[in-house]
């Protein structure tokens, strides 16, 4: 026969232990397992967007000799460095992206005069997104220390803070779509930069490792996907989903294998295909 | 009367965890604080850092999966603080297949795992414990430096 009270005190151990749980509790034991597969394809996961900064720098680590000087010139062509009038608030933000870029490649130029031309821009693009006022208090110490001429490490961190300043102020001011298209914008122009510099005779396989994707790009389409329906319907933002597929797969090697010359050159065509439309507005 | 007592107070508790929610007093900023100090002594070795991540856990919870894409070539580090309720935050730094790459699972609030040199570039994952902590749960930022 059984006991009367047995279910009610087994429901409640039950419930006792399944409500203390924590969604993931550590054991005892300190040392982590390794993550399952199914652990390293949650798509809930948060991504860290790498900065165009780091990939510029890792050129830098890996010995490859970079002509940063023609890549100064080169993101000035057509008046792009000054240029600030854009239909809307998207564009201001993908090109705010992308000036943050080139202030990074100005900075590996040590070039002083073409960053104070683009802290002039960024200004420019940040006042209708209501972020101006970071980049105005930054933009004296920047560029003081760029004319310092010795700290250039300095100045390359003030630049990071600056881009993380505001994408977070943007995010705060629940301007989301914005704070999308600024990391999306200094992401394709870190690639189209990059892609230049290895394009060509000046193609290094070590140095093409930097470009491997995994699940980045996959997650960049997710969130311009995400983007609200007035933003998404843009052509520009339209060309740059159409593209992303082909960006994966041309950077989809194993790891430590570069990508290959043929697919630098393709990814330098579609990233400045991209860079284009974005900088013309 | 002994069972009974038992089941009463089984079912206290579980009334009691249904009610719970985290909410720790102390900030997100005290966290930050903490973590930023440890950043500061960093930038002498030439990192630089941006927020990477923030939550609350409770004791004994892991947080979710943060991944980032790291390139070869760059060294990384990461940085966790807890906040005041914060007694002992770990970080674990995973590859791309899943292996353990680095840990700091010393008994303190703020924990780092420094020299982390990509053999490739590609996914690396990173996760916060809360080992230990106040009973409300204690805040954590989680941030990523470069060099």
């Amino acid at each position: 026969m059984k006991h009367p009270r047995f279910p009610s005190l087994r429901l409640a151990v039950l419930l006792a232990l399944c409500c203390a749980a924590p969604v993931e509790a550590a054991t005892g034991d300190k040392a982590a397992p390794p993550l399952t597969l199914e652990q390293r394809n949650d798509a809930s996961a948060k991504v860290i967007v790498p900065l165009s900064a780091d990939i510029f720098n890792a050129l830098d680590q890996l010995d490859k000799d970079v002509n940063w000087r023609a890549l100064v010139d080169y993101t000035a062509q057509g008046g792009a460095r000054e240029k600030s009038s854009y239909p809307d608030n998207a564009l201001k933000a993908l090109n705010l992206g992308v000036r943050v870029a080139d202030a990074f490649i100005a900075i590996q130029a040590k070039d002083a005069a073409a960053l104070r031309s683009l802290s002039n821009t960024l200004v420019s693009l940040a006042q209708p997104l209501g972020v101006s006022e970071e980049i105005v208090g930054a933009r004296e110490t920047i560029e003081r220390n760029a004319r310092a001429g010795d700290k250039w490490p300095t100045v390359r961190d003030n630049v990071v803070a600056l881009q993380e300043k505001v994408r977070t102020e943007l995010e705060d001011q629940k301007r989301a779509d914005e704070a999308v298209l600024v990391v999306v914008g200094g992401w394709l122009q870190g690639l189209h930069l990059v892609t230049k510099a290895l394009s060509g005779n000046d193609y290094n396989a070590d140095a093409a490792t930097v470009l491997r994707q995994v699940s980045l790009v996959q997650s960049l389409q997710t969130q311009l996907d995400g983007l609200s329906a007035e933003t998404k319907n843009l052509p520009v933002i339209q060309a740059i989903l159409a593209d992303l597929p082909e960006i994966a797969k041309l950077t989809a090697v194993g790891q430590n294998e570069p990508v290959s010359k043929a697919n630098v050159e393709q990814l330098y065509k579609v990233s400045s295909r991209l860079a284009a439309a974005i900088m013309k507005g | 009367m002994k069972r009974k007592f038992l089941t009463c107070l089984l079912a206290s508790l579980a009334l009691f965890n249904f009610g719970f929610e985290p909410n720790a007093d102390a900030s997100v900023a005290g966290a930050r604080l903490r973590a930023y100090e440890i950043a500061a002594k960093m930038r002498a070795a030439g990192y630089t850092f941006v927020d990477g991540s923030s939550g609350l856990l409770r004791k004994g919870e892991i947080s979710g999966l943060i991944k980032a894409s790291l390139i070869k070539g760059n060294t990384y580090a990461l940085v966790a603080g807890g906040c005041e309720d914060a007694y002992d935050v770990d970080v674990i730094v995973y590859d791309e297949n899943g292996n353990v790459i680095g840990e700091d699972s010393d008994t303190a609030p703020v924990a780092v795992v420094e020299n982390i040199t990509p053999a490739w570039t590609g996914d690396f994952f990173v996760r916060v414990r809360m080992y230990d902590c106040t009973s409300n749960g204690a805040h954590y930022v989680l941030l990523l430096g470069r060099k």
